[in-house]
């Protein structure tokens, strides 16, 4: 799911064709899990996050808020002259985003008393917000499921 | 005489044979597995001391109690405080009840006639797989996790729903309104909404329903208020006991655990006075389940049991009457009939004593029968509030009032306490096992017979 969601990111032109590339927060933050399904919503995002970092080849920068705190101790250290202001030079701030992934997953389930067939159907929206306008401009929706019947002696 | 002797021998033989080899209390399956005490002392290094004796069943009565063992064990390190050997118990649980059964080697030999039905991997009743993932949901909110939190008290719902009467089916009230907790923690307002909906609406339905001994079913709990950021549940009396009925003990039913009058629970800071209110009657949700498709396997090898007692019997008089005619009359023939009558009538009696249509009485046995909740602004500086408990005239309950911890990692907090001890259970759960001298080897976990013996 997560290189289908790649590719349709890297096929969309107001994403991956704008001079210059956009800057993108892909993290957890902001995905909801409203289904039955528990899962790891970090090994999502951090999978997306790596598949489109490869594939964009500059086409996106990727905004690592997540360690926000290690770059503003950095930031911090190199203005208090501790450290030296090593080969990229200082910026005036920490890099802001124009767009920020966010999405929900939600499922609808079934069991059958008599039969015990148990069908669940998920459904995974992910949309890219602009962080200024508020709009979102890029949208995809990824579905899959899942049927099984359990034995009889556990229904 | 000759052949009138050794018909007779041959009767007593198959006879002696036919019940020392089949007529035995315990199963193979229900016998303990041996473990070497180095293999123990590993597994059990990082559970909490108190919760060993629990924890060591998990590797004592193998894969076929694993769940039970578990949900036992992690509901222990819990009320201890030790949510890391909590929730890693409890994920194995939850996978395991979540997990799809089909083609399953025990489950298909618990349907024999000849093999108790507790052969099969324990995934618990409905009512003790919806607590499962109860706890689990628990555990996330007091780790801040809520997304997951609420897809674990969604899952629960999801194990309510085998009730025969679908009257019953998945009305687990409490659930619905901690998916509903979860949710607003997560930001989901709408889904919070609706879950809250569904919540009031099954409560009341329960309460139509409901015949208690202790008449605490008003409950006085309202949807939390959009400031309110702590969740305070609490937990009183015993857990539903399984008892069987039938002439073989082939019918599961439900009585309930030892009573309690705790009608309401308060929830004290220095200036905050909190009540949680009664929102689910686990006996009730056990015992409303109605019939089990199992329940119908169970009356049929109860019924072949039957049977073959009764061909048994009949046989058995008649060949004795046929033999006495024969020892009268010195006739041959009649000695023949007589002896065949005999030895069939020893078999079937021997099918019939081998035949097991015993129901699974497999418990979760420190589960309590009420949960209460409740909910309220408290500043995230406040650690701690002390529980006091009232029964249904608003008199204090006898109960030893308990510090509990408020725990705050997202953006709510949760105070969970119960008022009996998740360790004041027996070392083993109700009919899980067969006594302590009943051993047999586990070859992939016992090192040789000495060490394994003297793990014991």
């Amino acid at each position: 799911m997560t290189d289908r969601m790649a590719r349709d990111m890297l096929g969309d032109p107001v994403l991956a064709q704008r001079n210059p590339a956009p800057r993108i927060i892909v993290d957890s933050r902001h995905f909801r899990n409203e289904s039955t399904s528990r899962i790891n919503v970090n090994a999502i995002t951090n999978r997306l996050r790596v598949g489109l970092n490869r594939a964009a080849k500059g086409r996106m920068v990727f905004v690592g808020r997540q360690y926000i705190d290690v770059v503003e101790r950095e930031r911090e250290l190199k203005r208090q002259g501790k450290v030296d202001v090593a080969t990229t030079g200082l910026t005036r701030a920490a890099a802001g985003a124009d767009y920020r992934l966010v999405g929900t997953i939600t499922s609808l389930d079934k069991r059958s008393p008599s039969t015990g067939l148990m069908s669940r159907y998920s459904q995974i929206v992910f949309e890219m917000l602009d962080l200024e306008a508020g709009t979102l401009i890029w949208s995809g929706i990824y579905e899959f499921e899942k049927a099984a019947a359990d034995d009889v002696l556990y229904r | 005489m000759k052949w009138m002797g050794a018909s007779c021998a041959t009767a007593a033989c198959v006879l002696g044979l036919a019940v020392s080899g089949c007529q035995t209390a315990f199963q193979d399956h229900e016998k303990k597995l041996v473990v070497a005490p180095e293999l123990m002392n590993d597994f059990l290094a990082d559970k909490p001391a108190s919760t060993h004796r629990l924890y060591r069943n998990v590797l004592v009565h193998g894969d076929r109690n694993l769940v039970l063992n578990y949900i036992r064990a992690g509901l222990a390190a819990l009320d201890v405080g030790d949510l890391d050997a909590a929730e890693a118990s409890f994920d194995v649980a939850v996978e395991k009840i979540d997990a799809i059964y089909a083609d399953n080697k025990e489950a298909k030999e618990a349907r024999s006639k000849f093999t108790k039905e507790n052969i099969k991997d324990f995934k618990g009743e409905s009512y003790e797989r919806a607590m499962a993932f109860y706890y689990r949901g628990l555990l996330y909110l007091m780790r801040g996790d809520y997304g997951n939190a609420q897809a674990s008290f969604g899952s629960g719902l999801l194990q309510d729903v085998y009730a025969e009467d679908q009257e019953y089916a998945q009305d687990f009230a409490s659930l619905a309104f901690l998916r509903g907790w979860a949710y607003r923690c997560q930001g989901s307002e709408s889904a919070a909404v609706q879950s809250f909906k569904e919540a009031f609406a099954l409560h009341k339905k329960q309460l139509e329903q409901e015949v208690r001994p202790v008449k605490v079913a008003l409950s006085r709990l309202r949807a939390p208020l959009g400031n309110h950021n702590v969740l305070l549940v609490g937990e009183a009396g015993a857990a539903p006991r399984k008892m069987a009925t039938g002439q073989f003990n082939e019918r599961l039913i439900y009585r309930r655990g030892a009573p309690h009058s705790v009608a309401w629970m308060v929830f004290r800071g220095a200036d905050e006075h909190v009540a949680a209110y009664p929102f689910e009657d686990i006996f009730w949700q056990a015992s409303t389940r109605g019939g089990r498709p199992v329940d119908y396997i169970m009356e049929g090898k109860a019924a072949f049991k039957e049977g073959a007692e009764t061909v048994g019997k009949v046989a058995l008089a008649a060949g004795a009457a046929t033999g006495m005619y024969a020892l009268q009359t010195q006739d041959r023939n009649a000695a023949i009939a007589s002896g065949v009558l005999l030895l069939g009538g020893l078999f079937a009696e021997a099918i019939s004593n081998a035949t097991r249509p015993d129901a699974d009485l497999r418990q979760w046995d420190n589960l309590p029968e009420n949960i209460y909740l409740g909910t309220a602004e408290i500043p995230p500086t406040l650690k701690t509030l002390e529980v006091a408990h009232f029964d249904a005239t608003d008199k204090p309950v006898s109960y030893a009032n308990r510090t509990v911890n408020v725990t705050f990692t997202g953006q709510c907090g949760i105070a969970w306490t119960r008022t009996v001890s998740a360790l004041a259970v027996p070392d083993e759960a109700p009919d899980s096992i067969a006594p302590e001298y009943v051993v047999k080897k586990d070859p992939a976990s016992a090192t040789s017979n000495e060490a394994a013996e003297s793990a014991e």
